[in-house]
Formats: structure tokens, sequence, C-alpha cells
């Protein structure tokens, strides 16, 4: 029951993983926390189910659409909102990627309305190793967010791209002096990030179903896992992400299971009380 | 004065000239239109009380800031309107006081990144070799994290970073903050050094005894105004100079 | 026609209270309150309960804005050290927070179906629907005294500190401690002034449910808030007044215009909330109004800067 229990958390806390280091990138080259990822998340499903569902192309090819889309989207975003904010401070930018947020998730739903859609995809009879019942679901969502997160490491670690990335976050002054150019920079983390959103939110979609509020249902997981892992550390978003999925799975056995969203409130609580810093983070974020 | 450093912009011997530059944040102007020259293969350092100016300066010759009026010519070529991304490629180096590497990113990737974004100041593998030679502390683990070496040692991977682009001007903004005196005294003969291989050097000093020895000229930086430039061998004799400045310093 | 400009006013009356109280958090002390109809709903819920478990309205009052004080000033202490972003996500929680409970607590708050017949306070005026106009006049008074003393806040060196607070960052850490008691003291009158717009609301309608508290409520404070002018209390009003109005006269556009559905003309002004917020803060992050400032005028708000 508890190993069940455990492994449905890994695999819930893999998709969150995925929104969180989106929001950890975005932060740490943008210094603001990016709360339209609520928004990103129902519109990158929603992107994956029109190229699924009605134009008939298999979830896969649904998937990369998605996240060429979502990427369009969030290099328009950062040329029409983000970037004539730049400058006026963090609490303005987060109250317009909420409103960024409340767009999205509206459009979804004055297109396609508040009707619950689901991808076309054969349900699968879950298989059964020692005692664990595995869907296939779970497998696909472990697979795309390992192949993901090495991807992004790939890209952190070893491209020009992702030094210029680290540099940003390091030190965005001593960037610009090193001729790293920041809007660049910027653009390419939001192709980055819509690319990771997109992703959660098809493996969102797959889980349970597509409606203008799953994004929304994410955020408070999302940020938790970030914020727990340290802003700005996607090793530790990761890991943050992974908790709160076993602790969410695992709090239905002293909480009501309607309380589970609760976990994620309670973390940020701790994280806030106790260790500030988060897990991995590097730097306080205390002012 | 001395008329050695403001000399006519025509037959300009100044590797870097700043005409009535004036900088600040908002309305607030700090510094209230300064004229420098700071000469070709020389040392100049501006010395100031605090809040004189010098680190708004010194950013803003960098390009961190927009200047509120003036100009700025490196080599003859006008940088005033360019941005500190555009401003490398030009020619200008910049050491910025402490926070002087990507902490979080290893030595050799902060080595990396002095020149990859860099169009056309990349060094060859011979100058490469002959600018890590000035700094033999670096001689580190190159996927140590930049954050865990010493203040020395990152002050001296700061400067190995600038110099790599080959800059025209390589200004420094106190180099000697935060370190031990024997470290202030060998970093003030890098500088010489560096100076000594060809690159103009600008470099902003609140240890003026430290300076002084190295500098060829000098730059007394008041309130946000230029209140006296002079050959640095001229301000060590001037007693009422030698008393205000290097013996509050000292 | 007159019952329905006294549902109105009313209407325009309790959201006014909403805003005033965000002005009060995020326009004067920059701190963004994601959570506003959390507090909106523990105010409404817990003035119900009270009137419904027979205290007379002004207990009933009194203890919706304690309890709800006493919330706000928790969830500000808990992110009070920190960079003012997290308190945003916090809030945001604490929304959550309340809107589980609310659902799964049914023995409290009767769960989905809410509470009905609360029993509200007027003020028996003569005439046709006069007990209807007596609470719009309770309602007025409400919003006169919260005026009041989000005016006067903003007006004592309180309310100057905090803008300095606000505008620049190098103030508030070298004012420290200070600064964070006073922020929080400000958070909490805050969420006792939404506990207050809770309290008329709950009376008004005389019947609450989870619906009635979605997270729609918040963003139309902050469209009133940045519409009205960040900091100035006169444009709230004003911001209230006119977000009000749209939004219940958007209403009557279902009638002229048939082939919209409900749900996607709510969307559709969720969208509009949306772009509105986004197109002020770009373009008149002052607002229609502006902002009451004594002698900083001359000050520019926003540092140059440093281009890169």
């Amino acid at each position: 029951m508890i190993a069940q229990l455990v492994l449905n958390g890994l695999v819930t806390g893999m998709v969150v993983a995925l929104g969180a280091v989106a929001l950890t990138l975005t932060y740490s080259i943008l210094k603001f926390p990016n709360f339209a990822v609520g928004g990103m998340i129902t519109l990158g499903a929603y992107i994956a189910w029109l190229v699924n569902v009605p134009l008939g192309l298999p979830l896969p090819g649904a998937a990369v659409l998605a996240a060429i889309g979502l990427a369009a989207v969030m290099l328009a975003a950062d040329r029409f909102v983000f970037r004539p904010l730049r400058d006026r401070g963090a609490i303005t930018l987060l109250v317009a990627a909420m409103g960024l947020s409340l767009i999205l998730e509206n459009i979804c739903r004055l297109a396609f309305g508040n009707v619950a859609r689901n991808f076309d995809v054969d349900p699968e009879r879950p298989w059964r190793v020692s005692g664990l019942r595995i869907h296939p679901e779970q497998v696909t969502t472990a697979v795309v967010t390992v192949a993901a997160m090495a991807g992004l490491w790939l890209v952190l670690r070893h491209t020009r791209l992702g030094r210029a990335m680290r540099a940003v976050a390091d030190n965005p002054d001593l960037a610009a002096v090193r001729g790293i150019d920041r809007d660049r920079v910027t653009r390419r983390t939001w192709v980055l990030a819509a690319a990771l959103v997109a992703l959660s939110g098809v493996l969102i979609g797959m889980d349970r179903a597509i409606d203008p509020l799953m994004g929304w249902a994410y955020i408070i997981p999302v940020f938790a896992a970030a914020i727990l892992g340290g802003l700005g550390s996607p090793g530790g978003a990761v890991l943050g992400a992974l908790l709160i999925g076993v602790a969410q799975e695992l709090s239905v056995l002293v909480i009501e299971p309607n309380y589970r969203q609760v976990v994620g409130f309670v973390a940020i609580a701790l994280v806030l009380l106790a260790r500030p810093r988060g897990l991995l983070g590097v730097e306080e974020i205390r002012r | 004065m001395s008329s050695d450093v403001t000399s006519n912009p025509l037959v300009s011997d100044a590797a870097l000239e700043v005409r009535g530059l004036r900088l600040g944040y908002g309305a607030t102007e700090i510094v209230k239109g300064v004229d420098i020259a700071a000469r070709r293969g020389a040392v100049t350092t501006i010395i100031g009380p605090n809040g004189s100016g010098k680190s708004t300066l010194i950013r803003g010759l960098a390009g961190l800031l927009r200047p509120l009026g003036g100009s700025i010519w490196l080599e003859g070529r006008d940088l005033t309107a360019l941005p500190a991304v555009r401003r490398v490629a030009e020619g200008v180096g910049y050491v910025p006081q402490e926070a002087n590497i990507f902490r979080n990113l290893g030595v050799a990737e902060n080595l990396r990144l002095a020149t990859e974004f860099v169009p056309g100041r990349q060094s060859s593998a011979r100058e490469r070799d002959e600018i890590l030679a000035l700094f033999p502390d670096l001689a580190v683990r190159g996927a140590l994290a930049a954050g865990r070496l010493s203040g020395g040692q990152r002050q001296m991977l700061a400067m190995a970073c600038a110099l790599l682009a080959r800059p025209s001007i390589l200004l420094l903004d106190e180099p000697s903050a935060g370190l031990s005196p024997r470290l202030v005294a060998e970093t003030m003969q890098t500088v010489r050094e560096v100076c000594d291989r060809g690159v103009s050097i600008l470099m902003i000093e609140q240890n003026v005894a430290a300076a002084l020895p190295v500098s060829d000229q000098v730059v007394v930086l008041v309130a946000g105004r230029v209140r006296l430039q002079s050959a640095a061998d001229r301000l060590l004799v001037d007693h009422n100079l030698h008393r205000l400045y290097l013996g509050e310093a000292a | 026609m007159i019952a329905f400009l006294v549902t109105i006013l009313t209407l325009v009356a309790i959201a006014a209270i909403l805003a005033l109280a965000l002005n009060l958090q995020w326009g004067l002390c920059g701190m963004v309150n994601f959570g506003l109809v959390g507090f909106f709903a523990l105010g409404a819920y817990a003035a119900a309960l009270l009137s419904l478990a027979g205290a007379g309205p002004a207990l009933a009052l009194l203890g919706a804005m304690v309890i709800t004080a006493a919330c706000g000033a928790a969830v500000a202490a808990l992110s009070h050290r920190l960079a003012e972003e997290y308190l945003a996500i916090v809030t945001l929680g604490f929304g959550e927070v309340v809107r589980l409970t609310l659902l799964n607590e049914s023995w409290l708050t009767g769960g989905a179906l809410g509470l009905p017949g609360i029993p509200s306070p007027t003020l028996r005026l003569p005439g046709p629907g006069g007990e209807h106009v007596g609470f719009l006049v309770l309602c007025l008074i409400a919003l006169a005294l919260a005026y009041l003393v989000v005016e006067r806040l903003a007006r004592a060196p309180f309310g100057r500190l905090m803008r300095a607070v606000r505008d620049d960052d190098v103030v508030a850490a070298t004012l420290g401690k200070d600064v964070v008691r006073v922020r929080i003291a400000a958070f909490a009158i805050g969420c006792a002034l939404l506990a207050l717009g809770g309290a008329l609301h709950a009376w008004h309608f005389g019947y609450i449910d989870p619906s009635q508290f979605t997270p729609i409520v918040t963003a139309y404070a902050f469209m009133a808030v940045i519409a009205g002018g960040r900091g100035s209390n006169p444009g709230i009003l004003v911001g209230a007044g006119v977000v009000m109005l749209l939004i219940e006269g958007s209403r009557f556009l279902k009638d002229v215009v048939d082939f919209v559905a409900a749900d996607q003309l709510a969307a559709l002004r969720l969208i509009l909330i949306g772009a509105g917020l986004i197109l002020f803060l770009i373009y008149r992050p002052q607002g229609l109004g502006r902002e009451y400032r004594r002698s900083a005028a001359s000050f520019p708000t926003v540092p140059a800067p440093a281009s890169s």
C-alpha cells in the first residue's frame, strides 16, 4: 500500500518537476516568480489536444507541436508584456504574469468551454509488478520526464546557451560585461521553459482530464517544489517536486484525500520558516 | 595645475577619453560632468572620498549606466550610446568590485566565458598562455566553482578574464577591496605588469598608498567633479595632497 | 429600477471596500495578496456563522474581522523575512486552503451547499424596499469608515514610510525590524477590511456558498486598484465602481447577443480583466487617478534602468 503510494507520488512529482524546473529557470534569468505557469500548463495541454483529437495527429507529435506553440506564445508574451515591464520590479512583473495566466486560461475556456476533454489514447490495463500496479501512462511520464531533465542538464552544462543562462542567473551585470545579450538569453529561456511546461501539460492531461482549471490546480505544488528546492536551482526543483509528490500521496494516510493540495502549502510554509534557502538553494531568499 | 592629461582630443595620446560625463540614478545626478583622459599605456588611478561618485563613474564607463550627458571615447570611437554588452567588443575590459566572477560556474567556464560572447576579440593560444602566466595562483582544478576561490584568486581570475578579451582599456573597480595587505601589494604589482605589457588601465582605488606607486596619472574626484588631475609622481611630493589623501588612507 | 440601482450600489460599496483593502496592502505597501478571496470568504463565513449562532451584528462583525486579521497577520509574519514575491505565493496557498476547508468541513460550513438564511442587520427606512435602502446606507457607512481608515494610514508617517519601503529596497533594508512590524500590521488591517466586505456580502445575499468565492474576486480587486491608481484612495473608489459596473453591465450583453453562452461571456470578461491589468501596468501604472504624495512628488518612482 505504502509502496504503491510512493510510486504514484514519484510519478506525480515528475509531472510537477517539469513545471517547477521551468519556473526556476525563468526565475533565475528574469528574477520574478512566473505566476503565468498555471495558464501555460492549461494552454499547452489544449494545444496538444487540438492537434491530437480534432486533427488526429498521434500524441507524441502533438506534444512537440504544443511545445512549439506554447514557446511562440511565451515569446510574444515576453515581447509585449514582460519586456516593457522589465525594469519595474518583481512585484509588477508577477502581477502582470497573473494577468497573463488569466488570459491564457480563459482563451482555452472561450475556445473549448468548461467540458473536460481527453487525449485520443487507448486505455491500457495496468501491469502488476510484485504487488504494485503500474499504469503505462506512469511509465510514459517517467521516461518523458527523465529524458527532458537529462536533455535540459546537457543544455545547461555543456552548451553555449547553457553557460550564458547560468552566467546571467549568477551575475547579470558581469554577464553583460562579458558580452552576453540578456534579451536573447531571456527569449531562449522562455522557449525552454515553455517546452517543459507544455510537456507537463500533456502529461497532466493524460493523467486526469483537460479542463480550463487544470493548470490552476498545479500552481501551488509547482511553486512549492521550486521553493523547496531553493528557487533558481533546477536540481533542487526536481528533488522538491518528488518530495511534494510523495508527500501528497502519503498524506492520505493521515488526512482526508480532499486536503491533498494543502500539502504543497504546508511545505512552502515549513521551508519559509525553517530553511529559507530551500534544500539545494545557493542564495538566501531573504532580502 | 597639471595640463598633461587634459590634452587636445584631436592630437590625443589618450586611450579612453571622457568629456562632460554626467551619470546618476533617476533624477539624482552623482557624476556631475567630468573630463578624464586615460593615457595610452599608462595606469590612471581615480581616487576620492567615499560617495564621491567613483563607483558610479566606473559603472558608467563599463556601460552599466546610461549617461545623462557627455560622451565617452575609446581610441577615437564614440561609445556613449553603447550598452555594456556591446562595449566589450569595442575593447572595454571591466573588473567589478568583489562580485567580479561567476561564483557558481567553474574556473574553466569563467575563463571560457571571457571571450565566448565577444566576437572578434579571441586571444590566440600564445596570448592566452602569456596572460595566464601572469596569474600563477589560478593553476587550480578547472571544475572548481569560482565562488570557492580565495579573494585574491578571484581578483586574479577576474583580471585574467577581462584580459583574455584583449581590451584597449582595462577598468578596475577597487582591486584591493577585501584583500590582505600582502595580497594588495601583489595585486598592484600585477596591475603594473599588465600595464607594462601594453594594456591601458583606469582604476578606482580607495587604498591610495598602495595604488600611487604603480600609477602614472591620478585623478581626484570629489562630490562628482574632478578636483585635480596630475601625474602620480607630482602628487607624491605635493604635501597638501599627501596629507589629505595618503594620510587618511594609510 | 430603484431596487436594481440599490442592489448595484450595494455591490459597488462592497467591491470598493475590497479594493481599498487591497490598495492598503498592495498599492501602499507593495504586498501582493493573491489570496484576497480567501480572506474575503473567511470574513463572510465567520460573520455568517456568528450571525446564525445568534450573535448580534456588531459582535459578528467584530469576530469576523478579528479572526481574519489574525490569519492575515500570521500569513504576513510567515513570509516577512523574505522577498515580497513570496508573500504572493503564500497568500495564494492560503486562499486554496480556505476554499478546500469551506468545501470539505460541511459540519461547519455546509460544504458545497453553503449557509442559507443568514440573518442580516438593516435600517428600517420607510417606503417600498426600505430595508434594502437601509442596508445600502449601512454599506455606505462601512465604506466611509474603511475609506477614512485607509486614507488616514496613507497620510500618517506610517503611510510615507510604507511608500518609501515599497519604492526602495535600500530603505527597506536599513529600516529593518520596524518596517516588518508595520507591514504585518498593515496587512492585518487590510484583512480586517476584507472581512468587513465579507460580512456585508454575507448579510446582503443572506446565503453564501463556495461558488461565490472564486479567484475571480481577487482578479476584480486587482483590476479596481490598478485602474483606480495604486496608492490613490479616491481613485480606488472610481476604479471599483467602474469595474463593478462593467461586470454587472456585461450581464445584459447576454440578452443582447444570445449567441454567446454564459460561460463564454465569463471567459471573455476575464480575458479583458487580464489584458486590462497588463495594459494598465505598462501604459498607465498610476491608474486613472493620482497617488497622494505630500513632498515626494519630485522624486521618480522608478530608478533609471541599468542598460544591459
